[in-house]
C-alpha cells in the first residue's frame, strides 16, 4: 500500500529552564498509508500532539526524518512546507479554532481561497456544509453555533479544498462522548468520500475502534500498534 | 482578596500601568486646576493694579480720607491725630495687606502773610505733614529744633516751589494774620528751604511742589496754634498706601465688600482700588470660564482613555469573571473586587497626580507661547491643599469610569458569556439613532448663531461680561460630533471597498476586511479616540498660534516700530504780551540720538510729530480730534514697520508720493469716505496751541491728498469709548500724515516723539542705558519687545497657552499609549488565530499585509480623518474663539495661523507610534512559533 507519511527515528527534545533536557519523542517510526484513518492514542503529555505537529510540518524534529507524500520535510524550504500545508493538508484543531470574525460560510470560503481553489467556491461551500448538515446555519457566526456544530464547520473547512491528508488534533476534546463519536464518524465518512488520509490524536478510548490503525504513545515512544480490519 | 487583586494587577501589569498613567494624568489635570486658577487670578489682579499705576501714574492701592475738624470739639491736636490713627488702624484691621507708606497732613488754612521785604499780601496755609523730616532734604537753612525763636516767632520751612513763586529766602520773617483773629499777628521765620528727598517715594503722592501756599511747621507749633485758635478748623488729609502684592485673589470679594461698606459709612473716604477689584472680579469670571472650558476636552480625553484601558482589561478578564460568577460569586462581590482594585490604583495615583499637577501647573504658567517654555517668574503659582481635594474628585470619577464597564459584564455566567456575539454588525446606539449627525447639526447651528452675533459678543467681552462657555464647548462638540460622522463615513467606505473587491480578494485581504468590518464598532472607541486626539491636538495648536500671532501682530502694529519715546528736556516757554500769550518750545539737543545710530544700537531714529487733537476740514465740514503725524518720509520709512497686505499698495508708495510734494498729505480711508475726498483733492488741517488751557487754533494748513491708506504704522482705526453708563462704543480714528517740515513751518515747532528701530541684537536696555549716561530723561517710553512680552503675560493668554500646551502634550501621550495598548492587545488576543492562519499555510508576509491593511483602515484612516476634522474645526471656529481674546476691532483683522511645525510634530509622534506598533507586531509575529501558538489557543 502506498505510504502517505513515514517517520524514521524521530526524536524531539526541549531544553528546560534549568538547562536539563526533556525528551518528548524518542525514536518514533511509524508509517501511515494513504486513505487510512490513523489514530494516535495517548495520555495528555505523551507526545502525540508533538508527533502530529511534526508530521504536518508545524514543528521540526531534533533528529530523524518525516517523509510526507514521498517528500522529505528536511529537504523542503519553509515556503515549500507552507505550500504543502496550504494545498495538501487540512486541519482540525482541538480548540475548534474557527476564525471568530467569520461566519461558518466565510470560514470555509477562507480555506478555499487560501488553497487557491479554482472551482465554484459557493457550490463547494454549500456542498461541504450540506455534508456536515449545517447548510441551514452556514451564515451564523462561529460563536452562535454549539461546540459540536463548530467542530463540524471545522471539518467542512478542513476537507473543502480536497486535501490529501487531514490532521486532527483531539477533534473531540471539547465535546461530550456522544457528540464526539458523531463528529468522528462524520469525519471518517466525509474523508472516505473525498479520498483523504486522516491522522488524528485522541485520548478517548471510545474512538479507537473507528481507526484503521491505532498507535499508542506513552512517554514519547510507540508502545502499541493495532490494525483494525 | 488583596492577594487576588495583587495577582490580577501583576498579570496585566502593562495595562494596569497604563491605567495608572491615565489616573495620574487625570488627577494631575484636576489638581492643577485650583493652583492654576489661583495663580492666574493673582496674576490678573497684580496686572490690574500695575495697569492702574501705569495708566494713572499713581500708586494703585490707596485709601485716602479728607476731613475738617473743628478745633473747639477737641482737647488738643493729639486727639485729632489719634482719631486719624484710629481710622488707619480700622482699615488695616479689615484689609490685611501691609502698609507700604502713609502720610497725614494737618493744615490750618486762612492765614494772610506779609513778608518783611514785600508788601504784597499772600494767603497761606500753615501745617505739617507728619514724619515729613524723613522724606525731605534741606536745600538751604536748617531744620528747626524748636517751635519758636526766643522772641516768640515760629520757625517754619518752605518748599523750593514756594521760594520761587514768592521770592522768599531763608531767615525772612512773615507776619501773618489769621482770618478768624484779624487783630492778632503771628510771626514766622523761614528756617530752611526743603525739597522731597526722592521722587519715587509714595509718601509724596502729592508732590511737595504742589504745596504752593503752605509753610510747614513742627508738630509742636500746631499744638500752640490749636490752643490759640479755638474757632478754627483743621483740614486733615490722610493716605494709606497698601502693599497690593499681598492682596490675594481669594480676598478680592471680601475686601470689595468691606471697602464698599467703608465708603457707605464714611463720605470723606476715597479708595482708588475699588474699581480695580470690581473689574478684576469680572475678569476673574471670564478667566475661570476659559480655564474650565480649556481643561474640559483634556479631561474628557483622559476619561475616554481610562474607560478604554479598563474595558481592554475587562475584555481579557471577562472569562475569569464569568467563571467566578458560575462558581457562585455574586455580582456585588465581583463589583466590589473591581471597585477595590480601582480604589487601590487611584490611591496610588493621587499622590503622583498631585505632584505631577504641581509640576504641570508650574510648566504651564511658565509658557511664553504655545509649546514654548520659558524660565519666567511663576511664584504666583503656589501649591494649595485644594489640589488634593480636586485630585480626590478626579479619583472618584476615575473609579466610576473603571468600575462602570464591570457592571454589565459581572452579570454574565460562563454560558452567557460564551454565547455573546461580539462580531455581529450591530451598530452602536449613536449610529442607529443618528446621534452623531444630530450633534453635528446642533454644533453647526450654534456656530452659525455665534458667528452672526460675533460683533455683539465682542462688545460684551469688552464691556467686561464673562465669556459664554458654550462658544468654546461648541468647538469641542463640533470636533467630537464631526469625528463620529467621519467614523460613520469611514465605516461606509470600508464596507464599499470590501463589497467591490470581496469576490476577488486574496485570502489575506479577505480575512483582514472581515476583521476590520466585524470589529469596526468595537474598535470604534479607539477610532473616536484617535480622531478626537488628533483633531483637538491640531485645533489647540492652531488656536494657540492664531491667538498669539494676532495678538503680537496687533501689538507690533500699534507701536509701529521698536521704540517710541519723548525726551523730557523739552521746555515750553510762554510769554504774555499785550494780553496775548506767546509760546515757543526749546528743542533739546538731538545729537545723542544720532549717536545712538553711530553706536550701532539703533538702525534708525526719526522725529515724528504726533497730535491727536487736530481738526480736519473740507469746505464746511470739519471733523475734530483727528490724528496728525508729521514725518520725515525717508527716515520714517526706514524706521517704522507695517505688516504687508494691509493696504492695496505697499505703504512706501504713499511715502514716496508724500515726499514729492511738501504740501501733500496721506489720509486714512475712513477720512476719505467721510469727507468724500480722494487723491488729488485738498483738505485743511488745524492744530491747536500747546497751552493746555487755550483753545486757540493755529494756522490752518491746506494739503493735497497724495494717497489714501487703510493702515499706517501706529495708526489704529478703531477706538473704544466708554459712556457714562459704562457702555462701550466703537469710534473711528482718522489720520492725516504730512511732511514734518511743513507741519513745523506752518504750526511752529512742537514736541515730537522719537521713533527708533533697533539694530539686530540690540535691546531696549541699551537705549535707556545710553540715554541715562547722557543724562537724558525719558517720557512715555514704549517698547515693542516689552509690549509683546506684557501681552503674552496677560492672565488670559497665559491660561490659554498653558492649557493648550498641556492638552496638546497630554493628547500626544494618551494617544500614543492608547494606540499601542489597543494594537498590542489586539495582537496578543489573536495569537491563536495567527497560529491557525500560519498552520493552514498562510505565508507570514500575507499576515503582515493583513495587519497593514488593518492598520490603514483601523488607524491611518482615523488619523487622517482626525487631521481633516482638526483642519475643518480650525477654519470654522478659530476666528470666532480668537475674538474672545482679541475682541477689539483692529486694522489687522483676525487671521488664522497654522504652523507647519506643529502639524509635523503631531504627525511625527503619531507616525512614530504607528511605526513602533508595527515593529512590536513584527517582533511578536516573527517570534511566533505556530505549534506554540496553537498550544496557547488550546490552553
Amino acid at each position: 500500500m502506498e505510504m502517505a507519511i513515514r517517520t524514521e527515528h524521530l526524536r524531539k527534545s526541549f531544553v528546560l529552564g534549568n538547562k536539563s533536557t526533556i525528551e518528548v519523542l524518542k525514536d518514533v517510526n511509524i508509517e501511515i498509508s494513504r486513505g487510512s484513518l490513523t489514530i494516535l492514542k495517548g495520555r495528555s503529555g505523551s507526545g502525540k500532539t508533538t508527533l502530529l505537529n511534526m508530521m504536518c510540518s508545524l514543528d521540526e524534529p531534533t533528529e530523524g526524518r518525516v517523509e510526507f507524500l514521498g517528500k522529505d520535510f528536511g529537504g523542503l524550504s519553509a515556503r515549500e512546507k507552507e505550500k504543502l500545508r496550504r494545498y495538501k493538508i487540512g486541519f482540525v484543531f482541538q480548540s475548534v479554532a474557527l476564525v471568530p470574525v467569520m461566519s461558518a460560510y466565510e470560514n470555509v470560503d477562507f480555506a478555499l481561497r487560501l488553497a487557491g481553489y479554482e472551482g465554484d467556491r459557493n457550490k463547494r461551500i454549500t456542498e461541504v456544509m450540506d455534508r456536515v448538515g449545517l447548510r441551514a446555519r452556514m451564515n451564523h457566526m462561529a460563536n452562535q453555533l454549539s461546540g459540536g456544530e463548530q467542530q463540524r464547520v471545522a471539518i467542512a473547512r478542513a476537507v473543502a479544498h480536497r486535501p490529501e491528508v487531514i490532521f486532527a488534533d483531539e477533534p473531540t476534546g471539547a465535546l461530550d462522548t456522544a457528540a464526539g463519536l458523531a463528529v468522528v464518524e462524520l469525519f471518517k465518512e466525509i474523508a472516505k468520500q473525498e479520498g483523504a488520509t486522516i491522522v488524528m490524536t485522541t485520548h478517548d478510548p471510545n474512538l479507537m475502534e473507528l481507526g484503521d490503525e491505532v498507535y499508542e504513545i506513552a512517554d514519547g515512544e510507540i508502545v502499541g500498534h493495532i490494525r483494525n480490519h | 482578596m488583596f492577594q487576588f487583586i495583587r495577582r490580577k494587577i501583576k498579570n496585566k501589569r502593562w495595562l494596569n500601568l497604563c491605567l495608572l498613567v491615565g489616573i495620574v494624568l487625570l488627577v494631575a489635570v484636576f489638581a492643577c486646576h485650583p493652583m492654576f486658577e489661583r495663580g492666574a487670578a493673582n496674576q490678573l489682579l497684580q496686572t490690574a493694579f500695575e495697569n492702574y499705576a501705569l495708566e494713572r501714574e499713581e500708586f494703585p492701592a490707596v485709601i485716602a480720607r479728607e476731613e475738617s475738624y473743628q478745633v473747639e470739639e477737641y482737647k488738643n491736636m493729639q486727639e485729632i491725630y489719634n482719631r486719624m490713627d484710629a481710622y488707619e488702624n480700622k482699615w488695616q484691621e479689615y484689609i490685611e495687606a501691609e502698609e507700604v507708606s502713609s502720610n497725614q497732613s494737618v493744615m490750618f488754612s486762612g492765614f494772610t502773610a506779609i513778608s518783611a521785604f514785600q508788601s504784597n499780601k499772600r494767603f497761606f496755609t500753615v501745617g505739617c505733614i507728619r514724619d515729613m523730616q524723613e522724606h525731605i532734604e534741606l536745600v538751604d537753612g536748617s531744620m528747626p529744633t524748636e517751635a519758636q525763636t526766643e522772641d516768640g516767632a515760629f520757625y517754619c520751612l518752605i518748599s523750593e516751589a514756594v521760594m520761587d513763586e514768592y521770592g522768599l529766602v531763608t531767615g525772612e520773617e512773615l507776619s501773618m494774620t489769621y482770618s478768624l483773629y484779624k487783630d492778632e499777628e503771628l510771626r514766622f521765620v523761614i528756617a530752611g528751604v526743603i525739597r522731597q528727598s526722592s521722587y519715587s517715594d509714595n509718601y509724596w503722592s502729592e508732590p511737595l511742589a504742589e504745596y504752593k501756599k503752605t509753610v510747614f511747621v513742627p508738630e509742636e507749633t500746631l499744638d500752640i496754634l490749636f490752643e490759640h485758635s479755638p474757632k478754627a478748623s483743621v483740614a486733615c488729609n490722610q493716605q494709606l498706601f497698601l502693599n497690593y502684592t499681598q492682596i490675594d485673589c481669594s480676598q478680592a470679594a471680601v475686601y470689595r465688600d468691606y471697602l464698599e461698606q467703608f465708603i457707605k459709612a464714611d463720605g470723606a473716604l476715597t479708595i482708588n482700588f475699588l474699581e480695580t477689584l470690581k473689574s478684576f472680579q469680572q475678569q476673574q469670571k471670564s478667566a475661570r470660564v476659559v480655564l474650565f472650558v480649556l481643561e474640559l476636552p483634556c479631561i474628557v480625553l483622559l476619561l475616554l482613555f481610562i474607560y478604554m484601558v479598563s474595558s481592554q482589561i475587562l475584555a481579557l478578564e471577562e472569562g475569569e469573571i464569568a467563571v467566578l460568577r458560575s462558581r457562585g460569586v455574586t455580582r456585588k462581590q465581583v463589583m466590589n473586587l473591581y471597585l477595590l482594585q480601582s480604589v487601590l490604583l487611584s490611591a496610588a495615583g493621587i499622590f503622583l497626580g498631585v505632584l505631577l499637577g504641581y509640576v504641570m501647573c508650574r510648566c504651564a504658567a511658565g509658557t511664553d507661547g504655545f509649546l514654548k517654555f520659558s524660565a519666567k517668574d511663576v511664584s504666583l503659582y503656589q501649591f494649595t491643599w485644594k489640589m488634593f481635594l480636586y485630585g480626590g474628585i478626579a479619583c472618584v470619577i476615575a473609579i466610576l469610569f473603571m468600575t462602570l464597564p464591570v457592571f454589565g459584564r459581572a452579570k454574565l455566567t460562563i454560558v452567557e458569556q460564551k454565547g455573546l456575539n461580539r462580531y455581529s454588525n450591530k451598530k452602536p446606539f449613536w449610529q442607529k439613532g443618528f446621534l452623531d449627525v444630530l450633534l453635528l447639526g446642533v454644533s453647526v447651528y450654534l456656530f452659525y448663531n455665534y458667528n452672526k452675533q460675533s460683533d455683539q459678543i465682542a462688545l460684551r467681552i469688552i464691556e467686561g461680561a464673562s465669556i459664554d462657555p458654550m462658544i468654546f464647548l461648541n468647538a469641542s462638540l463640533f470636533l467630537f460630533s464631526c469625528g463620529l460622522v467621519v467614523l460613520r463615513l469611514t465605516g461606509y467606505l470600508i464596507a464599499a471597498v470590501d463589497r467591490i473587491g470581496k469576490k476577488r480578494w486574496k485570502p489575506a485581504a479577505y480575512a483582514s476586511f472581515l476583521q476590520i468590518r466585524r470589529t469596526f464598532h468595537r474598535q470604534g472607541f479607539l477610532s473616536v479616540f484617535l480622531i478626537m486626539t488628533i483633531s483637538s491636538g491640531l485645533f489647540d495648536a492652531n488656536m494657540a498660534r492664531t491667538m498669539n500671532e494676532n495678538n503680537e501682530q496687533r501689538v507690533l502694529y500699534d507701536i509701529g516700530t521698536d521704540i517710541r519715546m519723548t525726551d523730557d528736556r523739552w521746555w515750553l516757554q510762554i510769554v504774555k504780551s499785550q494780553g496775548q500769550y506767546y509760546w515757543s518750545y526749546d528743542e533739546p539737543d538731538y545729537e545723542p540720538y544720532m549717536e545712538l545710530e553711530k553706536e550701532g544700537i539703533c538702525e534708525k531714529v526719526t522725529k515724528v510729530i504726533e497730535d491727536h487733537k487736530v481738526d480736519i476740514s473740507v469746505k464746511n465740514t470739519t471733523l475734530r480730534d483727528c490724528e496728525l503725524l508729521g514725518i520725515h518720509t525717508k527716515e520714517f520709512g526706514e524706521t517704522a514697520s507695517l505688516l504687508e497686505g494691509l493696504n492695496d499698495e505697499h505703504w512706501f508708495n504713499a511715502l514716496n508720493q508724500l515726499a514729492q510734494n511738501a504740501d501733500a498729505v496721506i489720509i486714512s480711508r475712513n477720512l476719505s469716505e467721510e469727507l468724500g475726498v480722494s487723491v488729488g483733492d485738498s483738505i485743511g488741517y488745524t492744530r491747536y496751541s500747546p497751552i493746555k488751557s487755550d483753545e486757540i487754533a493755529l494756522d490752518k494748513v491746506t494739503g493735497k491728498i497724495c494717497a489714501v491708506v487703510d493702515a499706517f504704522p501706529g495708526y489704529n482705526r478703531y477706538q473704544y469709548v466708554q459712556d457714562e453708563e459704562g457702555n462701550y462704543t466703537v469710534q473711528e480714528n482718522r489720520l492725516v500724515v504730512a511732511n514734518y517740515a511743513t507741519v513745523v513751518s506752518r504750526c511752529g515747532l512742537t514736541q515730537y516723539t522719537l521713533w527708533m528701530k533697533l539694530n539686530k541684537g540690540a535691546s531696549d536696555e541699551q537705549v535707556t542705558e545710553y540715554l541715562k549716561e547722557q543724562n537724558i530723561g525719558i517720557n512715555d517710553f514704549k517698547s515693542a519687545a516689552d509690549m509683546v512680552s506684557e501681552s503674552r503675560s496677560s492672565a488670559m493668554i497665559q491660561i490659554t497657552n498653558g492649557m493648550f500646551t498641556m492638552s496638546f502634550l497630554i493628547s500626544l501621550l494618551v494617544c500614543s499609549a492608547g494606540f499601542l495598548i489597543y494594537w498590542i492587545m489586539s495582537m496578543k488576543n489573536r495569537e491563536l488565530l495567527f497560529g491557525i492562519y500560519r498552520a493552514m499555510g498562510m505565508p507570514i508576509r500575507d499576515i503582515y499585509g493583513m495587519l497593514l491593511n488593518e492598520q490603514f483602515f483601523g488607524s491611518m484612516l482615523p488619523i487622517l480623518a482626525g487631521g481633516g476634522v482638526g483642519a475643518l474645526g480650525t477654519i470654522l471656529f478659530v476666528k470666532l474663539l480668537a475674538l474672545v481674546y482679541l475682541p477689539k476691532k483692529h486694522n489687522i483683522a483676525i487671521r488664522i495661523f497654522i504652523y507647519e511645525g506643529d502639524i509635523w510634530k503631531l504627525f511625527a509622534v503619531v507616525f512614530a507610534v504607528v511605526a513602533l506598533c508595527l515593529f512590536v507586531i513584527w517582533k511578536l509575529l516573527s517570534k511566533m512559533r505556530i505549534a506554540e501558538a496553537l498550544k496557547l489557543g488550546e490552553d
